[in-house]
């Protein structure tokens, strides 16, 4: 049997909890804006994105390609659905449940991101020779939310 | 008293050692738990560090492999299209490919008008083309479809080849679709090439697998002959535009060189069935972009 945690560890947990969950939620609702972005244009105009359409930098080359579908969904839609995932369990309420389903589903959520991160940029690098900018501020995103959650379910988890 | 003493100090002796065992297991409950907290910690951090390594490992490879695209390999190794030839394709005025048209008259084909069902992918209308590699009419209407599709997006990932060396028109230089990815806000394209140009037993080496549905539109507007091409299920290429005896004994740079000239047999070829390809595109694409679909006639909105 664990010993009960001091008030100062409580309080000091409290804060970490506060803080993984401030930090988390602000990146998630970068990453859910710039998804949106990339998602109205998906659906409007592709040609609407405030982005270079020439050389390596070129948002249209990428956003029109046929890798930004994936059976029949839009990368747009998948990003948004992530973040749209992602924000609650990022919330500072969410961190501060020690309840290990929810703590493993942040994680698996934030692990799938990562890896959808690497390959896209493998996508943009060796298949399309070109580079979105919001594609890549949503893959920033994912991985510093990878790496906040790694951290903070290591540093939150219960002893046992 | 002595005895009494003895006995009260036998009562309190119990009680310390029990209270030092206790404090002694918490410390040590406490340092395995830092331990533990400790290397979990430095296990996400490893994680963390391996996504980022990862990234900047792609990007790194992406620099100092001189900006190549790791197309999958076809038959043999095939150098990439440079992509200054593409933007000199793509380069080529609407107008001067609708004057190519009428230059060339009927001497060049045109895809032949169908009523079939939309055929989309990717949430656009989708231009199917299927071929092979050995095949050397193939190698000639890939020159038409990539000035035409380079009106309406970007390929990237594009290599030189050439068709059969012991077919007939042998080694008619060409693109690979194969391995090649195509971007458009307009249309969706899809390549599929059968076999590769290299000889295997009594055929050429497999490439690509058609899906049943691409092999049924294949059977029924051609009755397996290739090359094939579908727009959007409202016109099809059934049989080659141009002849690629032109192109007979060229290189690919000397035909791209050849390509934006109308006063050489190659140009007008090529040109005009890429106004033809175009025409077909515009009537999927609802006469967009405007820029490219109002200098040819026909290609109504």
């Amino acid at each position: 049997m664990s010993a009960a945690p001091s008030a100062a560890a409580l309080r000091s947990g409290g804060r970490t909890e506060l803080r993984l969950g401030l930090a988390g939620s602000a990146l998630a609702l970068v990453g859910l804006a710039l998804a949106s972005y990339l998602t109205y244009a998906h659906y409007a105009d592709a040609r609407a994105l405030v982005c270079s359409d020439k050389g390596t930098i070129n948002c249209l080359k990428v956003t029109t390609s046929s890798y930004a579908v994936q059976h029949g969904v839009p990368l747009a839609v998948l990003g948004l659905v992530f973040f749209a995932v992602m924000l609650p369990l990022q919330l500072p309420a969410a961190w501060s449940r020690s309840d290990p389903h929810l703590r493993r589903a942040r994680l698996a959520v934030a692990g799938v991101g990562a890896a959808a991160a690497v390959w896209l940029v493998w996508v943009e690098l060796f298949r399309l020779d070109a580079v979105c900018l919001y594609c890549t501020g949503v893959h920033i995103v994912a991985v510093a939310l990878f790496a906040l959650t790694g951290i903070g379910t290591a540093l939150t988890a219960p002893l046992d | 008293m002595a005895n009494a003493a003895d006995s009260k100090t036998n009562r309190v002796a119990p009680k310390s050692a029990a209270r030092t065992t206790h404090a002694r297991t918490a410390r040590a409950r406490e340092e395995a738990a830092r331990h533990q907290r400790r290397q979990r910690i430095l296990w996400a951090v490893v994680a963390s560090g391996l996504v980022v390594v990862l990234i900047a490992a792609l990007v790194i490879a992406k620099a100092t492999s001189g900006g190549k695209s790791s197309t999958p390999p076809a038959a043999a190794a095939t150098p990439a299209v440079p992509a200054s030839l593409l933007t000199n394709l793509a380069a080529i005025p609407p107008s001067q490919l609708a004057q190519a048209e009428r230059l060339v008259g009927s001497n060049v084909g045109a895809p032949s008008p169908i009523s079939d069902a939309p055929l989309t992918s990717a949430g656009k209308p989708e231009v199917f083309y299927l071929g092979a590699e050995f095949c050397p009419y193939c190698a000639a209407e890939r020159w038409a479809m990539v000035v035409a599709l380079e009106h309406f997006g970007s390929f990237s990932g594009l290599t030189e080849t050439h068709s059969s060396s012991i077919d007939t028109d042998p080694n008619t230089p060409t693109f690979a679709f194969h391995g090649a990815t195509y971007s458009s806000p307009y249309i969706s394209f899809v390549g599929v090439e059968t076999t590769t140009n290299q000889p295997q037993g009594n055929f050429y080496a497999p490439l690509d697998n058609p899906t049943a549905a691409q092999e049924a539109l294949l059977e029924k507007y051609t009755q397996g002959t290739i090359p094939f091409v579908d727009f959007g299920g409202k016109a099809v290429i059934k049989s080659p535009q141009y002849d690629p005896k032109i192109l007979a004994g060229l290189t690919v740079d000397q035909v791209a060189a050849q390509v934006p000239n109308l006063n050489t047999a190659i140009g007008q070829a090529v040109e005009a069935s890429a106004a033809r390809d175009i025409s077909a595109i515009c009537q999927m694409t609802g006469g967009q972009p405007s820029n490219v679909c109002s200098a040819f006639s026909g290609s109504a909105s």
